[in-house]
Formats: structure tokens, sequence, C-alpha cells
């Protein structure tokens, strides 16, 4: 597929949503100010106007309610794609989330499927307070049942969201705000990137640095440091930490015989402590 | 405010709901009154119940309360019995099921956890 463009982490995912939504008439989007509006961050620009109020659908400040009614039109045979404005406000969502939509595919033995995908934004930046900053991942990827995301690239988004949105099961992808305007290449056509693949980002023989969203680009900017001391590093990019692509990182840090684990969340009891615990039992003699 | 012990007020009451909601008349709220029988889990003795309230509820059982109204249009007893016979089956056969079904094996774990 050519590459012959550069947009935005912002433009991808939106032109991720439109070409799906025209491919299948049952994508649909749900969120608040998703509609005319736009979104708070301009992340569903145009939609609307494409699309109209029945599939680009506003929905009032009651998350619990709303996220419920997009599981139940999942389990119907919609797939919508519904949207958190804030990682913040899971907490009124997981009840639904955990306790419905990742149970109900196991619980009926496979009979209903919920094939929805949650969208939210996340992460430090913009002095938005404490309660519009947090990064809730490791509380997702605990789950059975749900699958995780984190595009950290404009072309990881589009392929990413196009992937989720055809997987029957709930996904849920946290994008940082703070990449919403990189720019980065992205191919036009239809370009899907497969749930569950780590991505090497920069390749390297001396130490395997694990990262992703925002921190994929700090570690990058790193390894370019370390490379003028004569230290080679190799940055890996998770993408989705459910399923989390450990054959990549187990046969890169074979290789190394280093590793370093970074995350942007709370350390304890979390996504970092995972990958470092794979990689302490099964890449190490 | 319904009657949730009669089937029929509720079947009533439930359609004209919709049909305004779809007819873009708005949202409806439905009090139904009614009882739970069951406790709360299997095996709960519900000592927390008035022993001569519960009986009382149970005379007003739905199903019992239908097969009245369904008497007085002239559904015989015969097949009412063949109904309750045909509903008994049923639950002897998934009883049935669930027994022969073997145990799941530790391999069977994660089977559904996710849609392929």
């Amino acid at each position: 597929m050519p590459i012959d463009r550069e947009i935005p982490y912002r433009d991808a995912i939106i032109e991720a949503l439109a070409e799906e939504m025209r491919a299948d008439s049952n994508v649909v989007v749900i969120g608040e100010d998703v509609g005319a509006a736009g979104g708070v961050f301009k992340q569903t620009e145009g939609l609307f106007k494409e699309f109209g109020a029945k599939r680009v659908i506003d929905t009032p400040i009651s998350e619990s309610g709303a996220f419920g009614m997009a599981v139940g039109a999942a389990m119907m045979g919609l797939r919508p794609v519904f949207e958190v404005m804030f990682g913040d406000f899971l907490t009124l969502v997981m009840d639904q989330l955990v306790n419905q939509a990742a149970k109900v595919h196991y619980m009926s033995a496979g009979r209903a499927r919920v094939p929805l995908v949650l969208r939210t934004t996340m992460g430090l930046g913009g002095n938005l307070g404490p309660q519009h900053s947090q990064a809730f991942y490791a509380w997702a990827a605990h789950v059975p049942g749900l699958k995780v995301a984190i595009p950290a690239t404009p072309g990881d988004a589009k392929g990413l969201f196009k992937a989720a949105i055809r997987d029957d099961n709930p996904i849920v992808i946290f994008e940082d705000r703070m990449l919403y305007t990189l720019l980065g290449e992205v191919p036009s056509g239809d370009h899907v990137v497969p749930l569950g693949k780590a991505r090497i980002a920069l390749a390297g023989r001396d130490i395997t640095i694990i990262a992703f969203g925002r921190m994929v680009h700090r570690a990058t900017a790193a390894a370019v440091e370390l490379a003028s001391n004569g230290i080679e590093a190799e940055v890996i990019d998770a993408r989705c930490l459910t399923p989390l692509d450990r054959d990549t990182i187990l046969e890169s840090v074979r290789r190394t015989h280093r590793a370093l684990v970074i995350d942007g969340a709370p350390r304890d009891y979390g996504v970092t402590g995972e990958i470092a615990a794979t990689i302490g039992e099964e890449a190490f003699d | 405010m319904i009657d949730g012990m009669d089937v029929i007020a509720v079947l009533n009451a439930a359609r004209e709901a919709v049909t305004h909601a779809r007819s873009a008349g708005g949202p409806s709220f439905l009090i139904c009154n009614t009882y739970r029988f069951g406790g709360h889990y299997v095996g709960d003795k519900q000592n927390y119940k008035d022993r001569a309230e519960a009986d009382s509820w149970n005379k007003k059982d739905p199903i019992i309360k239908l097969g009245q109204v369904l008497n007085g249009l002239g559904v015989n007893g015969a097949a009412l019995d063949r109904i309750d016979g045909k509903v008994r089956s049923t639950i002897s056969a998934a009883v049935a099921f669930a027994r022969q079904s073997p145990e799941t094996t530790a391999d069977q774990l994660e089977t559904y956890l996710y849609a392929y």
C-alpha cells in the first residue's frame, strides 16, 4: 500500500471511522458531543455531516446508561464506537464494561457477541486537572474478555481502529490527547493493523525498550541520544496490551539481553510489572 | 401504575408505551407492582420473609392468574394441563442435560473468553 501523505493522529482516527462507516451500515458512533459539535477535541469532526444523527448519536451526560445501550446494541448486531470523553470517566461505565460487555460472550457459550469499541482519551498535559488526566489502561487490561489497544502513531491509530471495529469483541482504545496533532505517515487505502502485534519502532542490539502510547516517542528520542554514546537501543511499541505480543518482546530481549519497560501511568500493580514479569519468566535462562 | 401480577395488564401497558415511543412520543415509565418469589441465591431459606405475606402473594401467581383468564375465555383444563406438561418436560430435559454433561476441564477455562 503506497504511503503518500502525512496526516495528524486525530484525522487518522476520523478517517478510519468514516471508512468503516461507509463500508458497514451497522457501524455507529455514540457519545457526548460526538455529533454536530464534532467532539470536544474535534475527534469526530465531519462524521455528523456525512452520516447524520442516526449514525452519529449524541447522548446525555449519563455514561452508564448510554454505554449500557451501546452494549445492548452491539449484542443485537450493531457495531458501536462509543466515546467516553475522558478516560477518567471509565469509572462511570465500569459495571457495563466489566460485568456485562466482557462477560456476555463467555457466559452465553459464544451465542452472544459484543462487537464494540470504547474509545477514550488519556494522559497528562493540557492543564485539564486531576480528573481529566489519568491513564487507566491497566484496569481494562486486567479484565478477561476485553482487548486493549494504545496507538502511538497516526498510521497505527487508523489501522488499529479499523481492526477493532471489525473485531467481534469489546475493545478499549486509549488515545493520548497530546498525540492528536502529531503528524505521521498514514496509508490512504484500507490500512488495517492486526490487534496483538507489536511494532519494532527502532531496531537495535544492546537493550530492548518496551513502551506504548506517548512513551514510544520518548523512548525513541532517548534511543537517539544513546546512539550518540555508542549504545544501540531497540524500541518496541507494544500497540496492544491485550492481546500482548509477548513473542516480539521476548525475541528482542533474548537478543539484547537487557530490557527497560516504560509507562506514564502509576507503576504499582501496573502494565510495566506484567511485561517485566513476562520477560523475567521467559526471556532469561 | 400497573398490577405487575397481571400478564394481560402488563402486556397492554407495555404495548401502549412502545407504540408511544416509536411514534416519537417520548419515553414512559411503567410501574409494575410485583413480588419476588425466589430468594437471592440457590438455597436461600428466605427467613426475612413473613410466611403469611409470602402465601398471600403465592395465590396471586401471574401464571395461575393467566390460566384462570384463559379458562374464562374457553380454554379447557386439559389444554392448560398440556401447556403445563410441556413446560415441565422442557425443564426436566434441561436438568437432565446439565446432569449428563461432563465437568469442564482446566484446558477449557478460556473457551469462549473471546469471540473469533
